[in-house]
């Protein structure tokens, strides 16, 4: 078996960092050799997390109380997102900012997750959970399209992901959703999340911002909103949320579901709207 | 934070289950129902871990459906609490036990009304009358000084009102909305029963000077 140094000489690999070059036991300790046998000269190197339990263990930067490194990768827990049914449809609300602990990592993610042209989704808790097992949602109803020859209704959708979440209960995912859309049925919403929790209702707001977004929401809520009144409402919910949560911001991001499948109705930083909704208070 | 109440009278057991849904502090639905049919005379009310709670009720549903398109015999109360006991027994000893507390009530072919009231350790006890959650303790006292085995079932869901508008008297929690279930051997009936304005200071108990400082 040849050393990792001789390894990147012989072989010559570019994609690693160049840390791990300059500093090859610190490279084994995270990338295996895994022993050959006599049939193989050369040590058969795997990539970074090939054996995913150790290796999560060694990014745990703090241990945890009952003392054993479990890796702390909290990734855009904080959120405002909502949804509320009205007599037109489903209006669809979110925030865009992604934190890390107390660093803001991004002010522009996109947490309407678009399913399909009938199903929206929103994204709160761990970013990468909800975007990839809301794909894998994506492609259970798309399977279901092809073989019944109609689309999917909402609560089976939404059940789908249901079922995918709770079978993976305990193991450390955080999705926290609402499904969005219209069937033969009308306007569908759902909650569903990590714990397997899967609920219907006409209003929902999730993240560390909802109990903000449902002091503005509640109070202002009625079946007979105007499509504008609606989008305001939604819009002021979440700029509300923002104000007071620190892990929400960046723009708001507004959907309308209907009959005829969403649309995206506006995309407006808070700031903005923070002075334009000042101003409208000065000239009452 | 939620809580379930049964009680057992002449032909005829009573269900009830608190109608909240949420994630800790934050009330996100108050028209939950907990109550799971499993034959045409008996059911169940779940309460616990979120998500536990719906996935154990839908699964033991459908066991319970599937046996009886299996055979042709019906299962008593006792034979249906026993296979749920079982359930609950064995996911305790797996990796992903059911953190749930169930009671179930039922009327048997020959008339008899039981109610078992099962935890997710896989204690069973059949019991006269039962709680689950914060509410248990201050409706077990109730019941105990109330109940009768041979009540009928007007005394039954006067029970069970009593034992609520308590809850909502001296419990923090909001508990206000529950749904009742009223099982007999003819099926399962089930209503709602909102309370409202159960305030300590309007007290019938008070003491007429403060009752009247209360009215100004």
């Amino acid at each position: 078996m040849c050393s990792v140094s001789q390894f990147y000489s012989t072989r010559g690999i570019h994609d690693i960092d160049d840390k791990y070059k300059s500093r090859p036991d610190e490279l084994e300790a995270i990338l295996p050799i895994i022993p050959t046998s006599s049939l193989y000269t050369q040590p058969f190197q795997v990539p970074p997390g090939h054996d995913p339990a150790t290796y999560l263990t060694q990014l745990a930067a703090i241990p945890s109380e009952n003392g054993d490194n479990v890796p702390e990768i909290k990734f855009d827990h904080g959120t405002t997102t909502l949804a509320f049914k009205y007599k037109n449809g489903v209006i669809v609300a979110v925030d865009s900012r992604a934190t890390a602990g107390a660093w803001i990592a991004s002010q522009t993610v996109k947490k309407v997750i678009e399913i399909n042209p009938y199903l929206l989704g929103t994204m709160a808790g761990g970013a990468a959970d909800c975007s990839y097992w809301e794909r894998r949602l994506a492609r259970e109803c798309r399977l279901y399209q092809l073989r019944n020859k109609e689309r999917i209704s909402v609560a089976a959708a939404s059940k789908v992901l249901s079922n995918f979440l709770y079978y993976y209960k305990g193991m450390g995912l955080s999705v926290g959703t609402m499904i969005c859309g219209w069937d033969t049925k009308g306007p569908g919403l759902y909650y569903v999340d990590t714990d397997g929790t899967r609920m219907t209702h006409h209003v929902f707001s999730v993240g560390s911002g909802s109990v903000y977004a449902y002091g503005v929401l509640d109070a202002g809520l009625k079946w007979d909103l105007t499509d504008e009144q609606a989008y305001d409402l939604g819009r002021r919910s979440i700029y509300h949320a923002t104000y007071r949560d620190a892990y929400s911001g960046g723009v708001v991001n507004l959907y309308h579901m209907k009959e005829t499948g969403w649309i995206k109705i506006s995309q407006d930083n808070v700031m903005d709207l923070h002075y334009k909704y000042a101003d409208e208070k000065i000239a009452q | 934070m939620e809580c379930l109440l049964g009680v057992v009278g002449k032909e005829h057991v009573i269900l009830g289950a608190d109608r909240t849904g949420g994630r800790s502090v934050l009330l996100m639905k108050s028209d939950v129902e907990k109550m799971y049919q499993l034959s045409p005379t008996c059911a169940m009310v779940v309460a616990g871990e979120a998500g536990d709670t719906t996935h154990f009720g839908e699964f033991l549903k459908k066991q319970f459906k599937l046996h009886s398109m299996k055979y042709e015999y019906g299962l008593s109360i006792a034979e249906i609490a026993d296979y749920i006991r079982y359930q609950l027994a064995k996911a305790i000893r797996s990796r992903h036990p059911y953190m749930v507390n169930v009671l179930v009530g039922g009327v048997n072919e020959e008339g008899s009304s039981e109610l078992y009231y099962l935890d997710y350790l896989g204690t069973k006890a059949k019991v006269p009358y039962g709680a689950h959650g914060y509410g248990s303790y201050f409706t077990l006292s109730t019941m105990d000084r109330l109940h009768s085995s041979s009540q009928n079932q007007d005394k039954s869901i006067e029970q069970l009102h009593q034992c609520i508008r308590e809850i909502n008297k001296r419990l923090v929690l909001n508990l206000s909305s529950f749904n009742i279930y009223i099982i007999t051997k003819e099926g399962i009936r089930s209503n709602v029963v909102i309370t409202k304005d159960v305030l300590l200071d309007q007290d019938p108990g008070l003491p007429p000077e403060r009752l009247t400082l209360m009215e100004k």
